[in-house]
């Protein structure tokens, strides 16, 4: 599905050169599931938005589907994260003007999909995750958790082959993470690919594959 | 994402932070006002001057006999010793000499009294009882009350039979004093006045010649002007205006009658068409010529000192050698330094270049302050975006392209713009009418003040799309590290 062919990236900080990658070789296949560790400032981020399109490579290829798609233009990085990709982030990034259901339909708005079908989809998810009850509610007005899954039905919105969790449970309490961890795996078994940067051996220990970084390096690989 | 969404999500953000949303909204709608009204105040001035200057005493050379206006009040010994030139109306050939000059003519003022009937019988009635018999009317009459207003010279009157407006002075102070008429006068004359009577007693007249008509391009609806031979022959008729015309008789029709004037019965030749000024309530009768040498000489500095030329010119960039080349032929005639020439336009275009850039500096003012204010908002909406930069990185994380980012932070920024816009639009039109209000009395909303306004208008937005552009160019990465 994805393949990393010698990803560099090197922040140019006047004097000093900071490499956040450095030559990291990766492939990952359509199901899998992975879990990036390493220490802080390893990389890791660095690596979920290059693989998520988010964030340029300063060399190397990208490769997906087989498709060079390093250099194209914004529209087309944006549909594609918008079409196939979904992101789950550490400190939830819902809108915090914006209901449960207005920030789950959101990704679908720029899908094109009609509005009523996006309420409906948004409302299915909703309802899925567990959150049937909160509906209308503001993030403010929901737990961590409650905002978590709501960030999960949103990235599930346009029904995306990867899902890019950064420590998605790194803010939440034991059990609610644990519950995010078993909507994750849910998802994987029903054939999303999931890519999770974690800070936690046991959920690391979890995924299929895990990928350590040190240093912008691929350290090792646990399959 | 479609506009119904940015729309949305833009009036939560807004509702989101009232405060900052309101100066935003203030701070466009005050640039946008005092814009608009600087460039209102612009337009009005220009409007004005435009106006004034496209006026006919605008396009003239006005040539007096040197003491008219400064000697005015003076008694008349000093002026008659002093042994000037003298002008009349004979005086208006100098335009065949002078090739700029349109058209040359004599317009003078005088109120003219009108006698009806009723008035005439107390007179008779008055003399009755008197047991006196009627002052000398005609020729032989000469007042020597205070000198008369401009445009009302005595000895000219009085050559020409007539007398009115001095008469009508002396009859107005000295009460009792008896007029230049009497009863074998008037009983042929009563005959005439049988019909209807004028329900006006006094009106502002002016004494023109030929060309005045023409000069200040007046037509007739109804009749004729005076021709070249009616005024040569002191013909006794009168022109209106409009509005005289129909007030005049109690039954509004009035070409064709006969009017009293003290003692000169005048026939009603034309009517004038409307031209919206103090012309509508205006009668014209002749300006007459006087055979000069048969004035004697201490009488003369009278005719002179009434008596103002106008030499309107076809092009009033010519107005310069237009009077210098008067200038010349007065000279050649009269002696050096004889008469005043005047150009009435150099007077006012001087003030109203003081005004000009008096205005000018307001409108930089206006202007200044619109910069000011947007920039502020620039500023502010800046601020807003670079808060809001984790937003980005989320959006663009769930799909948005540049372009879309672009679209909300616009539209936000849009809302903002036009609710101020919209605003200052408010308060640019009230300024300008205040303001104009204040200058002149009536308000012009011109086309210059919409243009004013979409100018700010432009200027709002433009500004605007600064902070949605650096917004929407905020890479995704960075923007998702903000916290
Ligand atoms: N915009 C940037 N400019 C300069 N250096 C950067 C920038 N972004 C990241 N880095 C550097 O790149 C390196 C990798 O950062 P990254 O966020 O990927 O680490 P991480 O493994 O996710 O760490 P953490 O576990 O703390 O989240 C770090 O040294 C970081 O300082
Ligand atoms: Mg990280």
């Amino acid at each position: 599905m994805i393949t990393l062919e010698s990803i560099d990236k090197k922040y140019n900080l006047g004097q000093m050169t900071v490499t956040a990658l450095d030559e990291v070789s990766l492939t990952i296949g359509e199901g899998e599931y992975v879990a990036i560790m390493g220490p802080s400032g390893s990389g890791k981020s660095t690596l979920l938005n290059i693989i998520g399109i988010l964030d340029n490579p300063t060399g190397g290829r990208y490769l997906l589907e087989g498709h060079n798609i390093t250099n194209l233009p914004d529209k087309e990085r944006a549909r594609i994260r918008n079409k196939h990709f979904g992101f789950v982030f550490q400190s939830f990034n819902l809108f915090p003007e914006l209901s449960a259901m207005e920030n789950v339909m959101l990704p679908m708005s720029y899908a094109g999909v009609s509005f009523s079908q996006r309420k409906a989809r948004a409302a299915e998810l909703l309802d899925w995750i567990g959150l049937s009850h909160r509906l209308h509610h503001l993030p403010t007005m929901m737990s961590g958790g409650e905002q978590q899954r709501v960030a999960i039905a949103r990235a599930l919105a346009n029904e995306p082959d990867l899902i890019l969790a950064d420590e998605p449970t790194g803010n939440l309490p034991t059990e609610k993470g644990e519950e995010i961890l078993q909507t994750l795996e849910d998802l994987n078994k029903q054939g999303v690919t999931i890519v999770m940067v974690t800070h936690n051996d046991a959920q690391a220990r979890r995924a299929k594959r895990l990928i350590q970084l040190q240093d912008g390096k691929l350290h090792g690989e646990v399959a | 994402m479609n506009i119904g969404e940015d729309v949305r999500m833009s009036l939560r953000s807004i509702r989101k932070r009232p405060v900052e949303s309101l100066l935003l909204i203030f701070g466009i709608a005050l640039g946008i006002g005092a814009t608009a009204a600087g460039i209102s105040l612009i337009s009005y001035s220009v409007k004005a001057k435009n106006d004034l200057l496209s006026q006919v005493p605008y396009r003239e050379v006005v040539v007096r006999v040197r003491e008219s206006a400064e000697d005015m009040d003076l008694p008349a010994a000093p002026q008659i010793s002093d042994g000037s030139a003298f002008i009349s109306s004979r005086d208006l050939v100098a335009k065949d000499d002078v090739p700029d000059v349109e058209y040359a003519y004599v317009a003078d003022r005088m109120e003219l009294r009108v006698m009806t009937q009723a008035m005439i019988a107390q007179f008779e009635n008055r003399q009755l009882q008197d047991g006196g018999g009627a002052a000398p009317a005609g020729d032989g009459f000469m007042m020597m009350g205070p000198p008369p207003d401009e445009g009302a010279p005595p000895s000219e009157d009085r050559s020409a039979g007539a007398g009115e407006g001095a008469a009508a002075r002396g009859n107005e102070r000295e009460g009792p004093a008896a007029p230049p008429v009497g009863e074998d006068f008037f009983s042929g004359i009563l005959e005439s006045l049988d019909g209807p009577q004028p329900v006006i007693e006094q009106m502002p007249g002016m004494r023109v010649s030929l060309e005045y008509f023409s000069a200040w391009n007046l037509n007739v609806s109804e009749g004729s002007l005076f021709t070249a031979g009616e005024i040569e022959q002191n013909a006794q008729v009168m022109v209106l205006g409009s509005e005289l015309a129909a007030t005049l008789f109690e039954d509004d029709a009035s070409l064709g009658r006969e009017v009293l004037i003290m003692r000169n019965l005048y026939k009603i030749v034309g009517i004038l068409e409307t031209t919206g000024t103090s012309i509508d309530g205006t009668a014209f009768i002749p300006q007459q010529y006087i055979d000069i040498d048969r004035i004697p000489q201490f009488a003369r500095q009278f005719i002179g000192r009434g008596t103002a030329l106008h030499f309107t010119v076809y092009d009033p960039d010519r107005l310069d050698e237009a009077k210098s080349q008067l200038a010349e032929w007065f000279s050649q005639n009269y002696g050096e330094g004889q008469v005043v020439i005047t150009v009435p336009r150099v007077e006012v275009e001087a003030a109203q270049d003081r005004t000009a850039r008096l205005v000018s500096v307001i409108l930089f003012l206006a202007v200044a302050g619109l910069l000011i204010a947007s920039v502020n908002v620039s500023n502010i909406l800046l601020g807003r975006a670079m808060r809001k930069r984790k937003n980005v990185g989320i959006l663009k994380a769930l799909g948005a392209s540049i372009k879309d980012v672009f679209g909300l932070f616009f539209i936000e920024a849009l809302i903002l713009g036009v609710s101020g816009a919209l605003l200052g639009t408010a308060i640019s039109l009230l300024i300008s009418k205040l303001m104009l209000l204040a200058i002149s009395g009536g308000a012009v909303v011109s086309a210059m003040l919409f243009l004013g306004i979409l100018a700010a208008w432009a200027i709002t937005t433009s500004l605007t799309v600064i902070p949605a552009l650096q917004a929407s160019r905020i890479p995704a990465a960075d923007a998702l590290r903000y916290e």
